[in-house]
């Protein structure tokens, strides 16, 4: 029994992918939710916590991205962190958009043949996007919102406040946390090469 | 045999003890082991006999969808406030006095603070406050009852309950892979927290703020390398066990809709007709 891998992508997700989809997909999870958690301390560390779990993150899901060579790995993974998200309490929509992400980058993966550095890093730049999932509650259904502000403390102080929360802060932090995503993936290139390709652990 | 009764049981303790592990500390790492499987063990008793109200793990499933939609969705924040006071009730009837006691004065605080402080003393601070005091109130419901779910559908029901919702292979197997793998992340992070110390490294807190590329390339490249390790065990040993095959498999959870589910399902119904109906009531 070894990690060796066949050369040729299947299409197909055979027993073994599926445990590789689990454990990697635990480790990811974990990084993911340890980051959010820094957000306890402030709104500032939970930036800090994502920024920094993405880059961790980044060499867990490229060196997934060379253990699994199959079209759905990615989407299984994005579904199961949706499923998750849900499950810790998060707001469902995570679910759709996480799978999506997932599907959109295993069609990257796959357009680079499974074995293009550029394309796998893309696809995790991008598979970041999911970040937005959970505090999409702050943009959506805002009407409904401003009525409950307004019925506590009024018109103008609700005027005010919905001004100060405007959700642009948040999505262009997201947009940052994609290209450090990118940047996080490279990484984890360079960490695979050091560490897993000598000691032949990924082919 | 059926998938999640192969994988909740353990894997050969082989497999478990990392390098690092078995370089630095053998003996804590079995002791973990025993500990995460007679907890295992407990969560299944648990939500075998739960003391009082027994739901259906699908209710319970279904439960977590929809107290997410109303209260992170765009209802009324009074629905906010009837949710809370159901998942207060669901608490108790469970018998789980101290999570029903958290959970009750949170969110007692946190919608006063949002109904009270702004109508006391009006200011941008206090409106400040009030609108973090408001946020806090949806998601603390919604993670509120995710904490009680979590704590009262052990791992095996999950699965069961997936399995009876012919949910697809390739997502179950997964997720109950992930279910079982997540203990065993901590385990191996603190098995290389202690290789570390050993050498004179120095991890912890302070380490990961004074070096944190440095020290996350410490811990993270043996723990991918110890996990890519167990998840090929993991995987023959599953396949040893049936699960490669493609046969509907069958489980040993007794799923039942009984009263427990009649008294979710009625509640539920009357917070959906208060989602609809109750446009229109602000506090």
């Amino acid at each position: 029994m070894t990690s060796q891998q066949d050369n040729t992508s299947r299409l197909t997700l055979g027993t073994r992918d599926l445990v590789n989809i689990g454990v990697f997909t635990a480790i990811y999870y974990f990084v993911t939710f340890l980051g959010g958690m820094m957000g306890i301390i402030s709104p500032i560390g939970m930036f800090a916590g994502f920024t920094l779990s993405t880059i961790i993150g980044g060499t867990v899901i490229m060196l997934f991205m060379a253990k699994t060579h199959v079209m759905g790995a990615m989407t299984i993974l994005g579904l199961i962190i949706g499923i998750l998200m849900l499950a810790t309490g998060h707001f469902w929509g995570t679910v759709p958009l996480c799978a999506g992400l997932g599907f959109v980058a295993d069609l990257i993966v796959r357009a680079g043949h499974y074995r293009s550095r550029g394309h796998n890093i893309a696809a995790y730049g991008l598979f970041q996007l999911w970040l937005i999932g959970p505090f999409a509650p702050l943009f959506i259904n805002t009407t409904a919102y401003y009525e409950d502000m307004r019925g506590s403390m009024g018109a103008t102080y609700a005027n005010q406040m919905s001004q100060i929360f405007t959700p642009w802060v948040v999505a262009a932090f997201i947009v940052i946390l994609c290209f450090v995503g990118l940047l996080g993936a490279w990484i984890g290139t360079k960490l695979i090469d050091r560490h897993f390709a000598k000691a032949g652990m990924v082919s | 045999m059926s998938a999640e009764a192969t994988l909740s049981e353990a894997v050969p303790p082989t497999s478990t003890p990392t390098e690092a592990a078995s370089a630095a500390a053998s003996s804590p790492a079995p002791s973990a082991m025993q500990r995460a499987s007679t907890a295992n063990a407990g969560t299944l008793q648990a939500g075998a006999a739960a003391s009082g109200l027994s739901v259906d793990p699908r209710t319970s499933i279904a439960l977590l969808v929809l107290v997410n939609i109303l209260v992170l969705g765009g209802g009324p924040f009074i629905l906010t406030l009837a949710t809370a006071a159901f998942v207060a009730v669901l608490y108790l009837l469970c018998g789980r006095w101290r999570g029903a006691l958290k959970f009750s004065v949170f969110i007692l605080v946190c919608a006063t603070v949002f109904l009270v402080l702004p109508r006391l003393v009006a200011n941008p601070v206090t409106a400040l406050v009030a609108v973090a005091a408001y946020w806090f109130t949806r998601f603390g419901v919604s993670c509120g009852y995710a904490a009680f779910f979590i704590a009262t559908t052990g791992p095996a029901q999950i699965a069961a309950a997936l399995v009876t919702l012919r949910f697809p292979r390739s997502v179950v197997v997964p997720l109950i892979v992930v279910i079982r793998f997540i203990p065993t992340v901590g385990q191996e992070l603190r098995a290389i927290n202690d290789a570390m110390l050993l050498r004179g490294i120095r991890p912890g807190a302070l380490g990961a703020i004074m070096h944190p590329i440095r020290s996350s390339e410490f811990i993270l490249v043996p723990l991918l390398a110890a996990s890519s390790r167990i998840a090929d065990d993991l995987s023959a040993s599953s396949m040893l066990r049936g699960l490669g095959t493609h046969r509907h498999p069958t489980t040993i959870e007794a799923l039942t809709f009984g009263t427990g589910d009649i008294f979710v399902c009625i509640c539920s119904l009357l917070l959906i007709a208060l989602r609809i109906f109750g446009g229109g009531i602000i506090l």
